[in-house]
C-alpha cells in the first residue's frame, strides 16, 4: 500500500500549523486514505487505479490547505472587522499591536517625527530624573545612613556653626545619645617630591569617621580610631580619583610614603570610587588627632571643625539634640566668656545637608522638563487628532459592522502606546549619552555625581512615562475620534470637511493649551534670568575689574613661626609692586564673598593690575616668575583671574 | 441558464446540509471519519460523498464550534483512530437543525409543487 503520510504533511505545509496538530492530522487523514485505497481495491479496482482516484482526491488539496486553514488559524481569520466580538484581552493586545505596527510602517515619515519629539521630551526627563534618583533619592552609600546626622553649633545668628577643638572634645566625651562623632577640617595640601608638585585640597577628620560612617576601603584600610591617638606614625587616605588621576590606580601605592606640606606621609589605603569627602574637592584625608592638637585647651581658639555624628540604636534625633545641647549649657556656665554664644547644638540629617539647595532646584527642573514632554503630547494629540479625523470613516464603518467603541478607543490607545514605547527606548538611549554632557555643564559644587547613572529605578520612570505619555496623546483624540454618528460622517464626509466642526474645535483646545503650557515654561524662564541679571548687577562693594588673586600656601616645614611667614610676604611685596602693570599689592586671608573658611595656612595675594599691560596673559605670569625667584619655585599657586 | 442553476444548487445544498448530515450519523454513537463518510454515500445510494478535503474540515470546524468531540480510541486488534461523539450542545443544535430543514423542505415542496396539491 502507498504511504499518503509524506504527501499530505507536504500540501499541508504551507499552514505552518504545531507540530503536534498537524502529526493528529496527518495520521487522520491518511487513515482516511488507506482505509478508501482499501475499499477500492476491494471493489475490482487494480492498485493503479485506485492509487490515482486516490491522487485524483487528494489534488484538491488547496481545497483541503484553504478549509482547514480557516478552521484551525479561526483567530486569524475571523474577526474582520476589528474589534467586532470580544475574544480576550491578550489576543485582543495582540491584534491591535500588529495592526498599529502595520499603520506605523504605512505613515513612516509621520512615526519618525513624532518618535523623535517623544525621544527628545522622555530623553529630556530620563536624564533629568537620573540626577533626581542618584542625587535625591538613593540612599547615601553608607551603613545606615538614616541614622546619620550632621552636627553644628547653634549661636543667636545662626544654628549652623562650626565648633573649635575644645568643645568638640567636650561633646564627644559627655553626650549619651550618639554612637558616633567624628570632626573634620579642610586642609590644603602641596604634595612635592614625586613628580611636579600639585596642590590639593584634603581634609582633616577624626580616624573613627570611616568606621562609623560603615566605608571600606578599595585598597588597603580607611583610617582606624587608633591613628588619632598622639604618637603615631602620619598616615594618609587617598580618593580614588585622586589614586587614578596622579598615581595611576597602581596598587602598590599603598605602604609608600608621601610628602605633604613637606612632611612625610605613609598611605595606608585608597577610598572606594562612590566615597564623597565632606567637603568638596577633597581627595585626600589625614587624622585630625584633636587629643594631640597644641589649641585643645585653648577655649577662644578659632571655631573650624564641621562634625558628623550616627545616634545610638533607638535614639531619636531630637533626642540626642537635647542631649548635646544640655552638655552645651554646661560648657556656657563653666565658661561664660568663650562659650556665652554657644547657645546649643543643632543635628539635621545628613542626606539633607548633602542635597541641600540642589533639592529643589532638581525638582523644579524635573517639573520643567515635564511641562516640554507635556507641551510633546499636546503636539502629538494634534497630529493623532488630524490622523483620526482622516480615519473616521474607518471607525464609522466598524461601529456599523458591530465594534463597540470601547474596543476602538483600546485600540487606538495601543497605537499610541507602541508609539510613546518607541519613542521612550529612543529617549533612553538619548538619556544614557547626555547623562555625561548634563554633569558637564552641571556646577561643580553638585553633590554625590558619581552615583548619577541609569538603573532599575530609572528604567521603570522611563518605562511609566513613556505609558502616560502614550496614553495622554492617546486617549483624547481616541475618544474623539471613536464619537462616530454615522448620519453626521456621511454628511460631514459628503460636504467634503476634513474632520468637522467637532475636531476643529478640540484642535483649538489643544493649541490653547499648548500655548498655555508653553508660556508658563517661558515664564519661569524669564523669571530666572531676572533673577541672574539681578544677582549680577549686585555691587559686592569692591572693584573687581583687572584685579588677580593668587592663592599660594607655604610649606609649614620651612615657615614654621609667625616671623618666617612674615618675612617672606615683606620680601614678596616690593617684589611684587615693582613688577610692570602692578599698580598696588595686597594680602588678605580670605577672599571676599569666596565662602572659604579662615585658613592659617592660606595667604592670598591681590593685585591692581593695568589691563593695558600686554604681559599679563594667563599662560605666562610674572606673578608666578616672582614667586619662583622668592624661593618658592616647588610650591604650586593657583592663579586665577577675578 | 439551467446548466449553471442545477450545479449552484446541488453544492449549495450539500453545504447547507453537511453539518446536520455529520451531526445526525454520530447521534446515536460515536464514528470515525472514514465511516462518516462511508455511511453518508451507502446511505444516499452514492448521491452523495465527502471528499477529504471537504469532510475533514468540517469536522474540525464542528469540533471547534463544541459541537462534536473527536477522541483517540485504541481497540483490539485494531490501529488507534478518531472518534467524533455529539456534545450536549452539538444535541441542541442537530434538533434545531433537524427542525429547521423540515420546514424547509416541506416549504419548497409546496412551492415547487413535488408533492401532490
Amino acid at each position: 500500500m502507498p504511504e499518503w503520510k509524506e504527501e499530505i504533511r507536504r500540501r499541508l505545509a504551507s499552514l505552518n500549523l504545531a507540530p503536534a496538530r498537524e502529526s493528529e492530522i496527518v495520521e487522520e487523514l491518511s487513515q482516511h486514505l488507506e482505509d478508501r485505497y482499501a475499499d477500492l481495491c476491494a471493489g475490482g479496482a487494480t492498485e493503479a487505479e485506485a492509487n490515482r482516484a486516490i491522487l485524483a482526491e487528494l489534488s484538491e488539496s488547496e481545497l483541503l490547505a484553504r478549509e482547514l486553514r480557516r478552521v484551525e488559524h479561526q483567530v486569524r481569520y475571523e474577526p474582520v472587522v476589528l474589534g467586532a466580538t470580544k475574544h480576550n484581552l491578550i489576543l485582543d493586545l495582540w491584534q491591535d499591536l500588529r495592526y498599529g505596527i502595520r499603520a506605523m510602517l504605512k505613515q513612516r515619515g509621520m512615526t519618525a517625527i513624532a518618535v523623535l519629539a517623544l525621544a527628545l521630551g522622555i530623553g529630556g526627563n530620563t536624564a533629568i530624573f537620573s540626577l533626581v534618583n542618584g542625587i535625591l533619592l538613593r540612599q547615601l552609600p553608607f551603613r545606615q545612613p538614616e541614622q546619620l546626622v550632621w552636627v553644628s553649633s547653634r549661636r543667636p545668628d545662626s544654628g549652623k556653626r562650626p565648633f573649635n577643638l575644645p568643645d568638640f572634645i567636650d561633646y564627644r566625651d559627655q553626650n549619651q545619645g550618639l554612637a558616633g562623632i567624628a570632626a573634620f577640617a579642610s586642609w590644603s595640601v602641596t604634595l612635592t617630591e614625586r613628580g611636579d608638585p600639585e596642590r590639593f585640597q584634603g581634609v582633616r577628620i577624626s580616624a573613627n569617621a570611616f568606621q562609623m560612617l560603615g566605608v571600606e576601603a578599595a585598597v588597603g584600610r580607611t583610617l582606624l580610631p587608633a591613628d588619632d591617638t598622639p604618637g603615631q606614625q602620619r598616615v594618609v587616605v587617598v580618593g580614588h580619583g585622586l589614586w587614578q588621576r596622579r598615581f595611576g590606580a597602581d596598587p602598590q601605592l599603598v605602604g609608600t610614603t608621601l610628602t605633604l606640606n613637606g612632611a612625610s606621609y605613609t598611605v595606608v589605603g585608597v577610598l572606594p570610587p562612590q566615597f564623597f569627602f565632606p567637603i568638596r574637592e577633597a581627595e585626600l584625608a589625614v587624622p585630625l588627632a584633636p587629643d594631640a592638637d597644641p589649641w585643645r585647651g585653648v577655649r577662644t581658639s578659632v571655631n573650624f571643625l564641621r562634625a558628623l555624628a550616627r545616634l545610638k540604636p533607638g535614639v531619636t534625633r531630637e533626642q540626642a539634640e537635647a542631649d548635646l545641647t544640655s552638655v552645651a549649657e554646661r560648657l556656657r556656665r563653666q565658661y561664660p566668656v568663650a562659650n556665652g554664644q554657644k547657645l546649643g547644638v543643632t543635628l539635621s540629617p545628613l542626606h539633607e545637608e548633602v542635597v541641600g539647595n540642589f533639592r529643589l532646584a532638581l525638582w523644579l527642573l524635573l517639573g520643567a522638563v515635564g511641562v516640554v514632554l507635556l507641551i510633546t503630547c499636546v503636539n502629538l494629540a494634534n497630529l493623532a487628532l488630524v490622523r483620526a479625523s482622516a480615519r473616521h470613516r474607518e471607525m464609522a464603518v466598524r461601529t456599523a459592522l458591530g465594534a463597540t467603541r470601547g474596543r476602538l478607543i483600546q485600540q487606538l490607545a495601543t497605537e499610541s502606546v507602541l508609539l510613546a514605547l518607541l519613542g521612550g527606548a529612543a529617549g533612553l538611549l538619548l538619556a544614557v549619552q547626555g547623562i555625561p554632557l548634563l554633569l558637564a555643564l552641571s556646577p561643580a559644587t553638585l553633590p554625590r555625581v558619581a552615583e548619577v547613572g541609569v538603573d532599575f529605578r530609572v528604567l521603570g520612570f522611563t518605562l511609566a512615562l513613556s505609558l502616560l505619555a502614550g496614553l495622554i496623546f492617546g486617549l483624547g483624540p481616541a475618544w474623539q475620534a471613536t464619537r462616530v454618528s454615522l448620519n453626521e460622517e456621511l454628511k460631514e464626509s459628503g460636504r467634503g470637511t476634513v474632520g468637522g466642526a467637532r475636531q476643529s474645535r478640540a484642535r483649538g483646545l489643544l493649541v490653547i493649551s499648548e500655548i498655555a503650557l508653553s508660556l508658563v515654561l517661558l515664564i519661569g524662564a524669564g523669571l530666572l534670568v531676572k533673577s541672574f541679571l539681578q544677582l549680577q548687577a549686585v555691587s559686592p562693594g569692591f572693584d573687581a575689574e583687572n584685579v588677580l588673586a593668587v592663592r599660594l600656601s607655604l610649606p609649614k616645614a620651612r615657615y614654621s613661626n609667625r616671623d618666617q611667614v612674615t618675612s617672606f610676604y615683606d620680601e614678596l611685596r616690593p617684589r611684587l609692586e615693582r613688577l610692570p602693570g602692578v599698580e598696588t599689592v595686597g594680602f588678605v586671608s580670605v577672599l571676599p564673598l569666596s565662602g572659604t573658611l579662615a585658613s592659617e595656612r592660606f595667604t592670598t595675594i591681590v593685585s591692581n593690575v593695568k589691563s593695558s599691560e600686554p604681559s599679563w596673559s594667563r599662560r605666562s605670569n610674572p606673578l608666578r616668575v616672582a614667586l619662583r625667584v622668592n624661593g618658592l619655585k616647588r610650591t604650586r599657586a593657583r592663579v586665577t583671574w577675578r | 441558464m439551467s446548466y449553471i442553476n442545477t450545479h449552484i444548487l446541488d453544492r449549495e445544498l450539500k453545504k447547507g446540509s453537511a453539518e446536520l448530515l455529520v451531526l445526525s450519523l454520530i447521534e446515536k454513537r460515536d464514528r470515525h471519519g472514514y465511516e462518516i463518510n462511508k455511511l453518508i454515500e451507502s446511505r444516499s445510494d452514492g448521491a452523495l460523498r465527502f471528499n477529504v478535503a471537504s469532510l475533514y474540515p468540517l469536522l474540525y470546524r464542528l469540533e471547534k464550534r463544541g459541537w462534536i468531540e473527536g477522541r483517540w480510541v485504541e481497540k483490539v486488534g485494531q490501529r488507534r483512530r478518531r472518534y467524533y461523539q455529539l456534545t450536549a450542545d452539538g444535541r441542541k443544535v442537530l434538533a434545531a437543525q433537524r427542525n429547521k430543514w423540515r420546514d424547509f423542505v416541506e416549504a419548497i415542496n409546496r412551492i415547487a409543487g413535488t408533492e401532490p396539491a
